[in-house]
């Protein structure tokens, strides 16, 4: 009560000084940030019409020829294009619906550890993986499920099953991408869980235990409520990048066999438009999932607002 | 403290499990150190595992006493810090100044900062941007300028802003305090963990920096310690991977094993040994820049 | 206290902009700048040698094409490089060369920027020419005509193969290579070891020397392939089929898809009668470059797929892994008794002019300096240089005959990059390289005759295999750029299909169905190939 009669004496007092010299600092610190943005952002924006046009390096952007839509008609109509995008869309929900509980989960289970020690050597060595590059991972992985030396296929062959060939089969592939991309950020990912977890406060906790609930239920109850903003906001940004997926974990794993299902846009656009420099596709595919992107982010935004009173902007 | 058997029995299973995910970490990074200070002779022949066989560290050697490498390591060093601090000031600044309440054209300039989010003119316009209307090849500019403006570290920081309790601020401003005043003295070391972590992922960032290497620099005194890596020891690995890589005398030569792993563990290692150090603020500054009220 | 602060802020910034905007380009001090003992006898020496006119300054854009380079090396001087430029008269005022993986990329970048260097080699034909066509390279044919030594070098006939499209030339290609031809390396010593005195030469011996191979050695892989069929010509090319499996061929005068070959499926079935006995390395389709050069010296590889002077380059390879057993000797392609097979495509025939192209931007400022400069690339110092080396230091001339210093030859390796006109594999370097190479294995001296008798005599008749039949018109053709997006992809969903089949994931029957399916899908690219066949015809059997 006492905050909004404050409140209309600030308003009162502000509107008698002019918003200029107050506003003039802000402006101010907005400059070089705004001055970069342009020069960097906005400015290249209006590359995008190398989309609507067939680029001609050497003639430049201006006197390259007008083709209106037919850099976008071609892979809209290509056949293959809504094949890769199928994949990339399958794979990517796939990762969100088993890859976005996981760090949840560890963030909890790691919380719930009596050692405190414990609790920061295992914190610490699970983000390890983030460190490496894709190179270095998608070796280890393809030697790991090597048919002949790999660890796994040693493992089975001890039982008498024949090895398997899990790159090259189909419905392993998927889950293979899956599972390894986890690996690689789960402990970063969990980063923002724990902390969000360790600001909960400790006497919610307590007042649960008072009320006589199991260690389920407080997890229910005050854990999971209280990273619940936490988990929106990730949520929705892993949600924005839905139309695209990093190149380099399945360029280096896929293979001829497993085309149908690996394929995924952004390896689909390195061999049309980086290996043959088709600069006008890449830019109208690229100005595609941009939109796609923000129409999504949007919308989950949108549902965000309404359930969990949060938004992005 | 008296603790209940199935309480006990739960802690069983999550240590175990936790120490299942310690291995399936260390496990394979144990098999590159090892790799990389083999015999590489025995690397192909009998295969390592777990252990080295042989202990030879002259792929870490050679590596290091190369001048292009120590070259690198300094370009990377210099790119990050300026990187980092500047990238720093103007994030705070600009956040700071979208945090306030109202003045003339706030919600312009959010959008203004927010579209750039979704919105890019690709590669080409970028390039051309930089190399040839601003004729910024083969300068530090080229790597720092294009990234410093992260409008996604300024939303972070901004809903952090906000949630400083106006009263604080309210107060200073009828003491009669400015904009910078109140932006050092309040905001700054309210924001300073949040400020911590934007920093760890920008100097992450630089350091894996690579691809504006390859797009704006043709000296090879201005190469990146990622690029260095990936241009020297990956090179042929990269080149026999490529479509269409003209066969020639000699092309198919893979840079050994062990040298490739060193490099991968040089590279990772300095990123790798700060992070545990500043993980403190960066926990304390995730989760305040986030999660509001 | 806060004007302080700001001041130091903006004093900060001012300080970081001014250094980062420095640039670091300072050349640095090596060992291969020219030496001043330095003798070298010019023979053939262009027009222009008056050293009275200033030299021009030029910038040139070059590739390593994948060789070793020193640490340090300067790309702007070194013996070779300032020996070319000496002859043309010019300084090279900047060298760009892109490490190697990235080359591709540097140069549509450094295309789309319009900065382009005055001289410009990159391997990449179909790029060179469209862009020319856009008008960023000098279109030569009049400058071809003009000039003695480039009339020299290349033929009519090779002038003709010289022209895009539309008729135009707009580079200079590496000429043919007379040392050259896909090939595959044998491991003499373990076909010996099985019992054999001599290289088996049809298709059946050849397996039964795999079984031979594999039954003594277990633990062998006695033929194998890497992922995207790289390297698997072995079977394909000896039924007479595309030698990948899945482009488009010539075939008894038409051009067919991959599948539309008579014997194809007779290639499959051996392929798949090796992978089931284990003949042929299982799991090819995800073995990477670092795996299959990995098996290939400690498997007991019985074949080993390459081109002849890759395959001189791997005898070095036996002996610096320790595999000093290891006697590695070209082989010819198996005989198929069969009436379908047709030799053109199994042979390949001579090859045609070569992929590297050296042009001449558009935009340059000293189009004379570039003409000169691409004349020393072909001139005869040039080839002596790059092939042998300086006179008295790389190499000695004994009873008139030049005798290489191979330690000391072995040291400037680079010098093969400037070579990039007379094609970097050619019968001299294949003969150089395999004596070089040979006489550092562990073998004796007796051992080493040998080897080195075995090796040049079965590499000739592995040319000789390849002379014997006309030039393959099917590398002649240029499609429209559109069609080649499409042939890439047609490319890769051949591949699926056919290494399907040779894993029998899918049965024969369905192989029937998918490749028919194939190729009517496809049929517009068979219908274009075959269109430009007769031109291309033309242009192979000219004289």
């Amino acid at each position: 009560m006492s905050n909004i009669k404050e409140h209309s004496t600030v308003i009162k007092h502000r509107s008698h000084l002019l918003k200029k010299s107050r506003d003039l600092p802000i402006y101010g610190l907005l400059l070089p940030g705004v001055l970069l943005v342009i020069i960097f952002h906005y400015i290249p924006l209006f590359g995008i019409i190398i989309a609507f046009k067939d680029y001609n390096p050497f003639a430049g952007i201006i006197r390259s020829e007008w083709v209106g839509l037919k850099n976008f008609e071609f892979f809209l109509m290509d056949e293959n294009f809504w094949r890769v995008m199928r994949n990339t869309i399958e794979i990517n929900i796939m990762q969100i619906v088993m890859g976005f509980p996981i760090p949840i989960i560890f963030a909890i289970l790691l919380n719930e550890l009596w050692s405190a020690r414990l609790k920061k050597i295992t914190q610490t060595i699970s983000y390890l993986p983030y460190f490496i590059s894709w190179v270095v991972a998608a070796g280890i992985i393809t030697s790991v499920l090597s048919p002949s030396t790999g660890a796994i296929n040693v493992f089975i062959k001890r039982f008498g099953i024949a090895p398997i060939h899990f790159l090259a089969k189909e419905n392993y592939f998927r889950p293979i991408i899956i599972v390894t991309g986890i690996w690689k950020s789960f402990g970063m990912n969990a980063v923002y869980y724990i902390a969000a977890i360790a600001a909960i406060d400790t006497q919610l906790y307590e007042a649960a235990k008072i009320d006589g609930a199991s260690k389920i239920r407080q997890i229910w109850h005050v854990t999971l409520p209280g990273i619940k903003t936490m988990a929106i906001v990730l949520l929705v940004l892993q949600v924005g990048t839905l139309v695209s997926i990093g190149f380099e974990q399945i360029f280096l794993l896929y293979n001829p066999l497993v085309y149908e299902v690996g394929d995924v846009i952004s390896t689909y656009t390195y061999r049309l438009g980086i290996e043959q420099a088709r600069y006008s596709l890449t830019t109208a595919i690229g100005f595609t999932q941009s939109i796609v992107n923000f129409i999504l982010v949007y919308t989950t935004n949108r549902i965000a607002k309404s359930f969990a009173k949060w938004s992005l902007w | 403290m008296k603790r209940a058997t199935g309480e006990k029995l739960f802690q069983v299973f999550n240590i175990f499990l936790m120490i299942i995910i310690m291995a399936s970490v260390l496990l394979p990074i144990m098999h590159i150190i090892s790799v990389s200070v083999s015999d590489s002779r025995a690397i192909t022949t009998l295969g390592v595992g777990l252990l080295p066989v042989g202990f030879k560290p002259d792929a870490y050697i050679s590596i290091i006493g190369e001048t292009i490498f120590m070259r690198s390591f300094i370009n990377t060093i210099i790119i990050t810090v300026i990187s980092t601090i500047l990238s720093l000031a103007i994030i705070i600044m600009v956040a700071y100044a979208l945090s306030k309440k109202y003045f003339l054209g706030k919600s312009f300039f959010v959008y203004f900062f927010v579209i750039t989010m979704y919105f890019s003119g690709g590669l080409i316009p970028s390039y051309l941007l930089v190399s040839k209307y601003l004729k910024l090849n083969n300068t530090y500019l080229a790597y720092i300028l294009p990234i410093l403006v992260n409008v996604f570290y300024i939303i972070v920081v901004k809903s952090q802003v906000e949630a400083i309790p106006t009263d604080l601020i309210e107060a200073a401003y009828i003491d009669g305090a400015g904009e910078y005043k109140i932006l050092f003295r309040i905001v700054i070391p309210v924001i300073k963990p949040t400020a911590a972590a934007i920093g760890m992922f920008t100097i992450l960032n630089c350091w894996n920096m690579w691809f504006p290497v390859l797009l704006y620099t043709d000296r090879r005194e201005m190469w990146t310690m990622q690029y260095y890596l990936r241009a020297v020891v990956f090179e042929k690995f990269l080149a026999n991977n490529a479509e269409n890589a003209p066969a020639v005398v000699g092309a198919d030569v893979i840079p050994p094993q062990n040298y490739q792993m060193a490099c991968i563990i040089l590279v990772s290692l300095p990123v790798v040994s700060i992070y545990p150090f500043v993980q403190k603020y960066f926990v304390k500054g995730i989760l305040a820049g986030s999660v509001k009220g | 206290m806060k004007k302080s602060f700001v001041l130091l802020i903006s004093v900060f910034l001012l300080a970081s902009f001014l250094v980062t905007g420095c640039s670091y380009g300072v050349a640095s001090d090596n060992n291969y700048t020219t030496n001043t003992n330095s003798t070298n006898s010019s023979t053939d020496v262009p027009a222009n040698t008056e050293t009275k006119v200033s030299p021009d300054k030029i910038r040139i854009f070059y590739i390593t094409s994948g060789l070793t380079i020193p640490d340090n090396f300067n790309y702007k001087n070194n013996f070779v490089l300032d020996e070319l430029a000496k002859i043309a008269n010019v300084e090279i005022e900047e060298a760009v060369v892109p490490p190697y993986s990235d080359y591709k990329t540097k140069f549509n970048l450094m295309m789309s920027s319009g900065n382009i260097c005055d001289v410009v080699h990159i391997p990449a034909v179909n790029e060179v020419n469209s862009y020319g066509q856009s008008g960023a390279f000098v279109e030569l044919t009049d400058i071809i005509n003009g000039s003695d030594i480039m009339k020299k070098r290349y033929s009519i006939q090779f002038v003709e193969l010289l022209k895009a499209n539309d008729g135009k030339i707009y580079s200079l290609r590496s000429l043919p290579v007379d040392g050259d031809c896909n090939s595959f390396g044998v491991r003499y010593d373990l076909l010996e070891s099985v019992g054999y005195t001599g290289m088996p030469t049809t298709m059946d011996e050849w397996l039964n020397a795999m079984r031979k191979v594999k039954a003594k050695y277990p633990d062998s892989i006695p033929y194998t392939s890497r992922e995207n069929l790289h390297y698997c010509e072995f079977v394909f090319k000896s039924f007479g089929c595309a030698s990948d499996g899945v482009s488009w061929q010539y075939y008894k005068g038409k051009v067919i898809p991959a599948f539309g070959n008579p014997l194809y499926k007779d290639a499959l079935i051996t392929y798949q009668t090796m992978l089931e006995e284990g003949l042929m390395d299982k799991e090819f389709v995800t073995s990477k470059a670092q795996d299959f050069q990995d098996k290939r010296l400690n498997k007991n590889v019985l074949i080993n797929q390459q081109n002849l002077t890759a395959l001189a380059t791997w005898i070095d390879r036996f002996t610096s892994n320790g595999i000093t057993t290891a006697m590695f000797i070209p082989g010819r392609y198996p005989k198929i008794e069969d009436d379908r097979i047709d030799p053109i495509a199994v042979f390949d025939g001579p090859p045609s002019i070569g992929a590297h192209c050296v042009a001449i931007s558009s935009t340059s400022k000293k189009k004379d300096a570039a003409v000169r400069f691409l004349e020393a690339l072909l001139s005869d110092e040039c080839n002596n240089l790059t092939v042998w080396g300086r006179e008295g230091i790389e190499y000695n001339v004994i009873n008139g005959e030049k005798v290489s210093d191979y330690t000391k030859a072995s040291e400037s390796n680079w010098r093969l990059m400037y070579g990039m006109l007379f094609g970097l594999n050619t019968k001299e370097e294949l003969e150089l390289l395999a004596k070089t190479n040979i006489a550092n294995t562990k073998f004796d001296n007796a051992g080493k005759e040998k080897y080195q008798k075995l090796f040049l005599e079965e590499a000739g008749k592995a040319l000789a295999d390849l002379n014997s039949v006309q030039m393959n018109p099917y590398n002649l053709i240029a499609l429209d750029k559109d069609t080649v997006t499409r042939l890439t992809e047609a490319a890769n969903e051949a591949r699926t299909i056919a290494v399907k089949a040779m894993l029998n994931e899918i049965s024969l029957t369905e192989f029937d169905a998918q490749a028919a399916n194939f190729m009517e899908k496809y049929q517009f690219i068979t219908d274009e190939y075959n269109a430009k066949l007769p031109e291309a015809q033309r242009k192979a059997t000219m004289k």
